[in-house]
């Protein structure tokens, strides 16, 4: 007997777990109100910014004007506090230049005897003849000719040309001899010399002024002076 | 051998047929208990929507909502009347010097955005002589007390005639009902 009790006993006690498996998955399910849970706290938070937008709205709008809609009685205040911002009721002229006072003219310009442009002229100082003449370049000089080249141009002895100035003038010039130390030009207009000496050789050069001694060798005559040579060795270079 | 019978009949088939019945009732009961609460959560949820819409709606209409009134009575106001009204008052309080109308028209056209609105409108051509600071105020004034007036056009001329005046040329669009 004790077979046939136990066999429907157990069965009727899995077909009792079974059928409440539903049940409480129900329950575990009932307990999962993650999805309702937050959305009363999001909505909440939603409705309290909004709530709150009126209470911050005068707090930063102290200093902004709102539309003048809303003004309503009050709005001679309000033109008083919108026309109190505009900077012309301090300025004495508008942004076109006209001035603000109707009664405004405009004072008649003074105009002085001497003129500021007249008193601070001064007329420029004539460029000396000598400057003049050494601005000239010269290419070659034959003294045995009397002639010299300017470009490709020969003068001489007597000739006249003329010569352009920096400014613009022309100024007529003459010449008056030529050797091979110097020229002497003379100004046609007033008479005045100047002379350009010649230096041929390039710079760093100069004539030599004594004989040429070959080294090792020394004068023949007894009164002659010694030539001596410079104590610092020359370079091997 | 014996008792084969009952023994398959109330030892399996029965109590089967019970959890079965069981099952499926709970089965049933879960399903139909959840589409409910997923139709309830879905109406709340519209609910609060709905909710913080309102407030929200509520929020910009409120400070709207004591100034209606006027609003439709100032719209439904004929806007030459109200112009003319409005710029006589404004010149009595300016130095006559400072601020001259020197002219007023009603085009019956529409050009700029009236033209393209739905919106019953007007069209007003004001001209002005005089310094730059009055009309200046002058205009924020009748700004102020018509606010259904839309500026369309602003022309500024020097006049030739003297060295503080300026002449304006002004054309609004007044929004009518």
């Amino acid at each position: 007997m004790k077979p046939t009790l136990f066999l429907p006993g157990l069965t009727l006690v899995t077909g009792f777990l079974l059928s409440a498996g539903p049940a409480f998955a129900q329950m575990a399910e009932g307990l999962d109100t993650a999805d309702l849970a937050p959305a009363a706290p999001a909505a909440a938070a939603a409705a309290a910014p909004t709530e709150k937008k009126p209470e911050a709205a005068p707090a930063t709008g102290a200093k902004v004007i709102e539309a003048s809609r809303f003004a309503g009685e009050e709005l001679p205040a309000y033109v008083r506090q919108l026309t109190a911002r505009f900077s012309i009721r301090k300025r004495v002229t508008d942004p076109f230049g006209r001035f603000q006072d109707p009664n405004f003219v405009i004072p008649e310009p003074k105009i002085s005897p001497k003129g500021p442009a007249q008193r601070s002229y001064k007329p420029e100082p004539p460029m000396p003849f000598s400057e003049v003449v050494a601005g000239i370049s010269i290419n070659t000089v034959i003294p045995g000719k009397q002639q010299f080249l300017i470009g490709n141009r020969s003068f001489s002895t007597n000739d006249t040309f003329s010569v352009r100035l920096p400014n613009g003038k022309q100024l007529g010039v003459k010449v008056v001899s030529v050797n091979s130390q110097r020229i002497r030009f003379r100004n046609v207009t007033t008479n005045e010399t100047a002379d350009l000496t010649l230096n041929m050789l390039p710079a760093g050069m100069q004539k030599g002024v004594g004989k040429i001694n070959a080294p090792g060798f020394e004068a023949v005559d007894s009164n002659a002076p010694v030539e001596i040579q410079p104590t610092v060795p020359l370079s091997n270079n | 051998m014996f008792y084969r019978q009952s023994i398959v009949l109330f030892g399996f088939v029965v109590p089967f047929a019970i959890c079965a019945a069981v099952v499926g009732g709970g089965m049933f009961l879960k399903s139909k208990t959840s589409a409910t609460y997923l139709e309830k959560q879905a109406l709340f949820k519209n609910a609060e929507n709905d909710r913080v819409g309102a407030l929200g709606i509520e929020a910009q209409i409120s400070k709207k909502r004591p100034h209606m009134e006027r609003w439709i009575a100032q719209v439904e106001k004929e806007t030459a009347n109200s112009i003319t009204s409005h710029l006589k008052q404004i010149a009595d309080s300016l130095p006559s010097k400072e601020f001259q109308q020197t002219a007023v028209e009603y085009p019956t056209s529409r050009t700029g955005f009236a033209s393209v609105s739905a919106q019953d409108s007007s069209q007003v051509r004001l001209a002005f002589r005089g310094t730059f600071r009055s009309v200046q105020l002058a205009l924020a004034e009748l700004e102020s007390r018509m606010p259904q007036l839309q500026l369309q056009e602003l022309k500024i001329d020097p006049s030739g005639s003297s060295t503080s005046s300026l002449n304006f040329q002004i054309t609004y669009t007044a929004w009518e009902k």
